[in-house]
């Protein structure tokens, strides 16, 4: 339903109060990260660099690299393709880019896996459930993945790039960085209903404590910078680059977060409201090494972040009796994760099947189209997805599926 | 020159690089030249050379044309290609009659037009007596075309001859540009 938070066990990762209400819109389905299936192809693995340079050289992608990587749970049909020319035209005016047809190319604020608000570490690649009774659940699993990879021109370069000219005592930046940390998590979560004397609904809380323990961390960022001189000509260039890193026996990594949610939830409909990392704790001991044109150093260093940094999720749904009968889900959501985004989907029965749709934006226009299946005991959920590139305004569509039982 | 270029690589790398990708660097030689380049030609058969930029005085033939030091060798090049426009003013009183052919020639070589440059392209304009037009040269180069290497190694020697008959007429360049095709990204990096 083009990406919508469904009250309800499903979502119970946003919203924790959803754990109590079980399933009021039908199972959910756990959704398959197919955008690791999409990194396998040669136009956007860097994979085969090291597996077959032939195919990579005449093969990879940048473009189509970033946008897959930025989707892990679709994979793409039309990624992002980067121009087969690119004209560089110099002049004593300055510089311009474009297209072999002369047009300017099409490029935004920056590309890469964008950094979410709301969680402390990268979400669990797996993870073992074990109950505790009293509503209490807990889970330990294993997380290794990206905090975000991005590409990002500074306001002036942007300028640059959108076919403005060089300007006198200007510096030009362009800042690549990427994240990635591992380790173990475990958590609690507590959800419950909580009658309410002369309301017609229940009203559901919801907490969860997560401790993790960090093993790996990198963290790198490295920055070029031309800066232009009074004639408005690039004059000076600098490059520095920062990385910080953590492996075992070279530091460690511990932390914690709290999340905390809210439901109301009557016979046809339910709103909710969740907020992750409503307070939370991380400190890392490692190793800084920073080098300038000047030279390097390494140092080691603790980075510490604690406080109030959330991602929060106001979700409802509900359903429309139609006047010939059957009825129709309506489901819509809105929140913060570092940027607002907001989705709206709707979901039709026809027999044991569900058809749906939905429309989003989310760091760009989110559009979806699909289906549900019930095949024996195995629930399939399948759709078709469009979405626009925050990098260069491509819409790539693509497949995305669920599986539950 | 180097500063810019390295700026350029830096919008190329947002431009997003494909291994199909072929970039074109085009280089406007007429803004970096700072004056403007214009002329009279007397009455009578001519046969000048430009650019003159020994004195400007195109009494004293200037036939070693211009250095040109923009290149990026041969083996990454698909294709060159040179675009010169200029405007010419027949002021004279019979119809005027002319030809332009471009040479190029190694960095050291000092007459162009003679024997030691090789010819890489040509146009011609006939004029009315008080008419203007434009006169617009077009060279595309690939590899195995005459001139084609000394273009891409990137230190060369460019010039034009114009040569014909009329009773004077005024020139003026409009446009010069080069501009340098690379092969695909994928052909520039494989090992």
């Amino acid at each position: 339903m083009g990406g919508v938070l469904l009250p309800g066990i499903a979502g119970s990762g946003k919203n924790p109060a959803y754990a109590a209400l079980g399933q009021p819109f039908g199972p959910g389905t756990f959704t398959l990260p197919l955008g690791a299936l999409g990194l396998l192809f040669p136009d956007r693995s860097p994979l085969y660099y090291f597996l077959d340079p032939n195919t990579f050289y005449r093969s990879f992608d940048l473009a189509s690299f970033l946008d897959q990587a930025s989707a892990p749970e679709t994979l793409l049909f039309n990624p992002a393709k980067s121009p087969e020319e690119v004209v560089i035209e110099l002049s004593a005016d300055g510089i311009r880019i474009t297209d072999g047809a002369g047009n300017p190319l099409a490029l935004g604020g920056g590309a890469g896996i964008p950094k979410r608000t709301g969680s402390l570490v990268p979400p669990a690649l797996f993870r073992i459930p074990f109950g505790l009774g009293s509503g209490i659940a807990g889970s330990v699993g294993v997380f290794l993945g990206s905090d975000g990879i991005a590409l990002e021109p500074n306001a002036a370069l942007g300028r640059l790039l959108a076919g403005g000219g060089l300007e006198p005592n200007q510096t030009y930046a362009l800042t690549a960085r990427g994240s990635a940390s591992g380790g173990l998590a475990l958590d609690f979560a507590f959800a419950r209903p909580l009658p309410l004397p002369g309301v017609p609904g229940i009203l559901y809380l919801g907490a969860r404590g997560q401790a993790f323990l960090g093993l790996l961390r990198l963290d790198a960022r490295v920055t070029y910078r031309v800066t232009t001189d009074d004639q408005a000509q690039p004059a000076t260039e600098a490059t520095e680059s920062r990385t910080f890193y953590v492996y075992p026996g070279q530091g460690i990594g511990y932390g914690g977060q709290v999340d905390l949610g809210l439901a109301y939830a009557e016979a046809d409909w339910v709103v909710g409201l969740g907020v992750k990392n409503a307070l939370g704790f991380a400190t890392w001991q490692g190793t800084e090494e920073v080098r300038t044109d000047g030279g390097s150093t390494t140092a080691p260093k603790t980075e510490t972040q604690f406080g109030f940094d959330p991602a929060i999720y106001l979700s409802g749904a509900g359903y429309v009796p139609l006047e010939e009968g059957g009825r129709l889900l309506l489901a819509a959501d809105l929140g913060y994760d570092g940027a607002i985004f907001g989705h709206l989907g709707t979901e039709y029965p026809i027999g044991p099947s569900r058809v749906r749709a939905g429309i989003g934006y989310d760091r760009g226009l989110v559009l979806g189209t699909g289906a549900g299946f019930e095949l024996g005991p195995l629930r399939l959920d399948l759709a078709l997805t469009g979405r626009t590139s925050p990098w260069d305004g491509h819409l790539a569509f693509g497949l995305q599926a669920g599986i539950g039982f | 020159m180097r500063k810019t270029l390295a700026l350029a690589a830096l919008l190329v790398a947002l431009a997003g690089c494909s291994m199909q990708t072929r970039y074109t660097l085009s280089v406007d030689v007429l803004s970096f030249l700072g004056d403007v380049v214009e002329g009279n030609v007397p009455s009578g058969a001519f046969e000048v050379y430009l650019p003159d930029d020994d004195d400007g005085d195109l009494a004293t033939p200037d036939p070693d044309g211009t250095l040109v030091e923009a290149g990026l060798g041969a083996d990454r090049l698909e294709a060159i290609r040179l675009e010169l426009t200029a405007t010419i003013a027949n002021t004279g009183t019979i119809p005027l009659d002319l030809s332009a052919e471009v040479y190029v020639g190694d960095a050291g070589t000092n007459d162009l037009y003679h024997g030691s440059g090789t010819q890489i392209g040509s146009a011609s304009l006939t004029l009315a007596a008080g008419e203007s037009g434009a006169l617009t040269l077009l060279v595309e180069l690939k590899p195995g075309d005459p001139g084609f290497d000394l273009v891409a190694a990137g230190s060369f020697r460019v010039g034009t001859k114009l040569q014909g008959f009329g009773d004077g007429f005024s020139f003026r360049l409009e446009e010069l540009k080069l501009a340098l095709t690379t092969k695909r990204l994928g052909e520039l990096l494989r090992p």
